[in-house]
């Protein structure tokens, strides 16, 4: 391949690394994602940070793990290893609009459902009737929570810590408009499970409620910081957020990036890359050398001493001399 | 430029993939500051302001102002806020001054029921003030009505009928204040007004001793009124007692209360036959000072600084022979002073379970006749020591090979070392621990946390816990950056050792081989010296051995006519393209060279002949 394809593409994946490193993930409810619809800020006031099922085991009882947004329902194996982390002492708080995570609810025993219909409230709301405010209550506080396209619970047994005006319905066939076979009334957005196992579990109908454009508005941060313990550490279940191939391609290079300089494996790889910067630089040294240094008519002439210490220069320099005139005689 | 362009362009390409995989996803929720604002809707809306129409026409007008206050939660697009918030706040207004005129009026209904005439006309006036307020405010709502109902979509008609039903209340407590202004104009000139006179004797009294109270009800003119009920009130009870056939009445108290001043008044309130036709009537307030004795008590604690299981003393110094109690750590230590008034408890134990912390040890003496009850406390501070702990551990550990993590401390306690990174867990009792800890070898990190508590078994020497990280450097690792390292070392020392060896050679040179005479030269290079030797005798133009075949032709140049250089030239150029020309003139172009050079040697010598 020609050289300069070379130069070039490498120059490119420089640049593409680079550019990958500093631009954002704009994956929704990604930990990075500083858009309207990440979950940035959260990360940084909750100090959420990424876990996966494979590690869920290792978590301890001193920690909440948020399942937010899911793009599809959790496999057999993933239910399984939610519910021994719940029944072991963990604290799982599921959000979510669509209803994928109901497999889970029923398999952790609860009885409860998301509904996956809209809930729409026309007098209490913000900007727009999709946006409703609810009124939550922990203990004897109360809080406004702003939530962004939500749904609704149907549950026996939980304890209702947020529940919508009786103004609210349901918008079933997303008119925008309450017609007479939608339901309406208070309804529960957001429940909570003491004592599943030796854990708890607590039910969100909405996976927005920490999103950057969301999180500041109302008690929506305060309300979600008085669930969750002091101690407690805070984590986001990767696997069943919908990911980007921008994103997979950004985690797995900070991923590497991560394994090669936090860990053992920086003091061979720095030793690789002193030997390969040592006979890169050599050999681009020469390369710049002979594009940019104007060539002097005796270069040869030393590098034929050098080679030959018993020949004469002078007699090497006439000769280069005639070489430089073309072979023209001197007069 | 080739090469920059095609940089450029495979940069560009490369950089539009990124961004494309970017912008890839579809997000499922709404960006709020992309959405339209929305005005609430008119059905909801005027549901809830039938509501208020509701509760204000049956005067439940707390109900009515809960709802109020509930609109002024609604979402409203900004071009709508100022008509909506005015609106909601006049009726706010219009509710809270309906409702304290209703307030007004009930107390005035309740103040006819006790022949309170003066109260009632108090309250009356009240209400009157306040209705004026409430027109004033209901007049502004409805001016705006219109407006409203025009910014929010609701049917004006709807409005002012939930508007016309407030405005019958107003017209309804207008009524109810009119009725209880005739009524009392009606009653009042048949009611005859009481007064209640009240003395008490003595004033001043010590614990234990009697006061009498006495007193008289009478009516306009001096008339008496016996046998009617007098409420007397002392302290925070009250007795019924009742006027004798002149209307006096007497109490005889025994004070019993430790209160320094007892306040004292009755009451009359005109009841089954009397209503209607007596006023109420209340006496002045009278108070009396009691004296009785507060003892002082002192209780000092030594020591006031203690750890847990220390034994400690107290000692209470009050009036002689008073029962108290002493209250420490939630048990209760009762007993009286002795005769020097002192109560004192040696070698109580602060119980071993106690945290650190200020407490309070506090004494309540009880009351005795004449003595009254008292009481004091005094802070102790429970601490607890600090166990002398020295870690061993090493600073750096190689995955694969052991290291030895040791604690020691100065107190019998149970260690606990335990690490989450390699999954290891520690535990000794005694005064130290020494484990052997061998970190995988295949473990990447950079560091391994060890978790170390400490757990003394004295109850007064505190828990320690600390958290010691150890670099952990990978054994083969680092052997991979030794050998890598020597691969480079080594080839940069053969590198300057080549160098060294070159210069030394230049500084030295080993002169090649050189031919001593012209026999040992090639046959084309004897014909060339031949040729040389010709011209130097027939010229006196020689070559030295430093001359090139080109400069030794400039040197003939001036001294050759042109008919005999051109062709010279033409043989030596020649002969220097066969011996420097390469493997592209080969032995036949030699062989034509020596005949040239044969037939020019000719040519030389026929000239010179």
């Amino acid at each position: 391949m020609k050289k300069y394809i070379v130069t070039g593409l490498i120059l490119a994946l420089f640049v593409w690394l680079s550019v990958m490193t500093l631009v954002p993930s704009v994956d929704p409810y990604s930990l990075d994602n500083t858009l309207w619809n990440g979950l940035s800020t959260a990360s940084r006031e909750l100090k959420i940070s990424y876990t996966t099922v494979s590690n869920l085991n290792s978590l301890g009882n001193n920690s909440v793990v948020f399942v937010v947004g899911p793009s599809r329902q959790p496999s057999d194996y993933e239910i399984e290893v939610l519910r021994n982390y719940v029944y072991s002492g963990g604290y799982l708080v599921l959000m979510d609009e669509y209803g994928y995570i109901n497999s889970l609810i029923n398999s952790l025993g609860l009885n409860a459902s998301i509904t996956g219909e809209l809930l729409r409230d026309p007098l209490y709301y913000w900007r727009s009737s999709a946006l409703p405010i609810v009124n939550a209550f922990v203990g004897n506080m109360s809080f406004k929570v702003y939530l962004n396209y939500a749904s609704t619970i149907n549950h026996t047994g939980g304890i209702t810590l947020a529940s919508s005006s009786y103004f609210s319905y349901l918008d079933l066939n997303n008119s925008g408009i309450h017609e007479p076979n939608e339901p309406s009334g208070k309804m529960d957005v957001v429940v909570l499970y003491n004592n599943v196992g030796r854990g708890k579990v607590l039910i969100f109908s909405d996976s927005d409620v920490l999103i950057n454009s969301m999180i500041n508005q109302g008690d929506n941060l305060i309300f979600v910081k008085s669930l969750i313990p002091n101690d407690c550490r805070a984590y986001v279940l990767r696997d069943l957020i919908s990911t980007g191939t921008y994103t997979i391609f950004k985690t797995s290079f900070l991923l590497f990036y991560a394994f090669l300089f936090n860990s053992s494996v920086k003091y061979p790889f720095v030793a690789l890359l002193l030997v390969t910067s040592y006979f890169l630089g050599k050999a681009t040294y020469k390369e710049l050398t002979s594009m940019f240094k104007v060539k002097h008519k005796y270069e040869n002439v030393d590098k034929i001493v050098k080679r030959h210490p018993g020949w004469d220069k002078s007699t090497l320099k006439k000769i280069a001399d005639e070489v430089e005139t073309n072979g023209e005689l001197n007069e | 430029m080739s090469r920059l362009r095609a940089s450029f362009f495979s940069l560009v390409l490369i950089l539009l993939v990124t961004i494309s995989l970017a912008y890839n996803n579809f997000p499922r929720s709404i960006d709020p500051s992309q959405v339209k604002e929305e005005g609430p809707s008119p059905i909801e809306l005027l549901s809830l302001y039938a509501s208020v129409g509701k509760f204000a026409s049956s005067l439940d007008l707390k109900s009515a102002i809960n709802v109020s206050s509930a609109l002024g939660k609604i979402y409203i697009p900004q071009n709508l806020l100022y008509v909506f918030q005015r609106f909601n706040s006049l009726l706010n207004e219009t509710l809270s001054q309906m409702n304290t005129t209703n307030y007004y009026v009930n107390l005035a209904s309740s103040n006819i029921s006790i022949s309170d005439f003066k109260g009632v006309e108090k309250y009356i006036y009240n209400a009157s003030k306040s209705l004026a307020l409430t027109k004033i405010k209901y007049d502004e709502l409805y001016s705006i009505s219109s407006e409203f109902s025009q910014s929010t979509g609701i049917y004006s008609s709807k409005i002012y009928g939930v508007l016309n039903e407030i405005k019958d209340e107003i017209n309804k407590l207008e009524v109810s204040i009119d009725n209880l202004q005739s009524k009392i104009e009606g009653i009042k000139p048949r009611i005859m007004s009481t007064f209640l006179s009240t003395s008490v004797k003595p004033l001043n009294v010590t614990y234990g001793e009697e006061i009498t109270i006495t007193g008289s009800l009478f009516y306009e003119n001096n008339g008496t009124l016996p046998f009617r009920e007098v409420i007397v009130h002392i302290g925070n009870t009250t007795y019924l007692t009742k006027t004798n056939f002149f209307g006096s009445y007497i109490l005889r108290y025994k004070v019993v209360d430790y209160i320094s001043r007892l306040q004292i008044y009755a009451e009359y309130i005109p009841r089954g036959s009397d209503a209607g036709m007596f006023s109420y009537a209340k006496s002045s307030t009278i108070y009396i000072n009691v004296e009785f004795i507060t003892p002082n008590v002192n209780i000092t604690v030594y020591p006031s600084k203690v750890k847990p299981m220390d034994n400690l003393s107290i000692l209470v110094k009050t009036i002689p022979y008073l029962k108290l109690d002493v209250l420490f750590f939630n048990s209760t230590i009762d007993g009286y002073s002795n005769a020097s008034g002192l109560f004192t408890i040696t070698n109580l134990a602060v119980p071993c379970n106690i945290s650190e912390g200020y407490y309070n040890v506090s004494v309540k003496t009880f009351p005795n006749g004449i003595v009254g009850p008292s009481g004091n406390s005094s802070k102790i501070v429970v601490y607890k020591l600090n166990p002398e702990v020295r870690i061993d551990f090493p600073s750096v550990a190689l995955s694969g090979l052991p290291s030895q993590l040791k604690v020691f401390t100065n107190v019998t306690s149970l260690f606990i070392i335990s690490s989450e990174d390699v999954n290891i867990t520690y535990v000794n009792e005694g005064l130290n621990i020494t484990s052997g800890a061998v970190v995988p070898i295949n473990y990447l990190g950079e560091y391994v946390s060890f978790s170390v508590k400490l757990s003394p078994r004295e109850p007064w020497v505190k828990s320690w816990q600390n958290t010691v990280r150890v670099k952990v450097i990978n054994t083969p690792a680092l052997a991979i950056l030794v050998i890598l390292s020597l691969i480079l070392v080594t080839n940069y020392v053969k590198t300057l050792r080549i160098s060294s060896v070159a210069k030394k050679e230049r500084i030295t040179p080993t002169m090649p081989k050189v031919a001593t005479s012209l026999e040992e030269l090639p046959y084309p290079a004897r014909l060339f010296y031949e040729l040389v030797n010709s011209i130097k005798a027939l010229l006196g133009i020689e070559i030295n051995p430093s001359d090139t075949i080109r400069e030794y032709l400039s040197k003939l140049r001036s001294a050759l006519p042109e008919k005999l250089f051109n062709p010279l030239s033409q043989i030596l150029l020649k002969y220097e393209k066969a011996i420097y020309g390469g493997s592209e003139y080969g032995k036949k172009f030699m062989d034509e060279v020596v005949e040239d050079f044969k037939e020019f040697i000719k040519k030389l010598k026929g000239a010179k002949e």
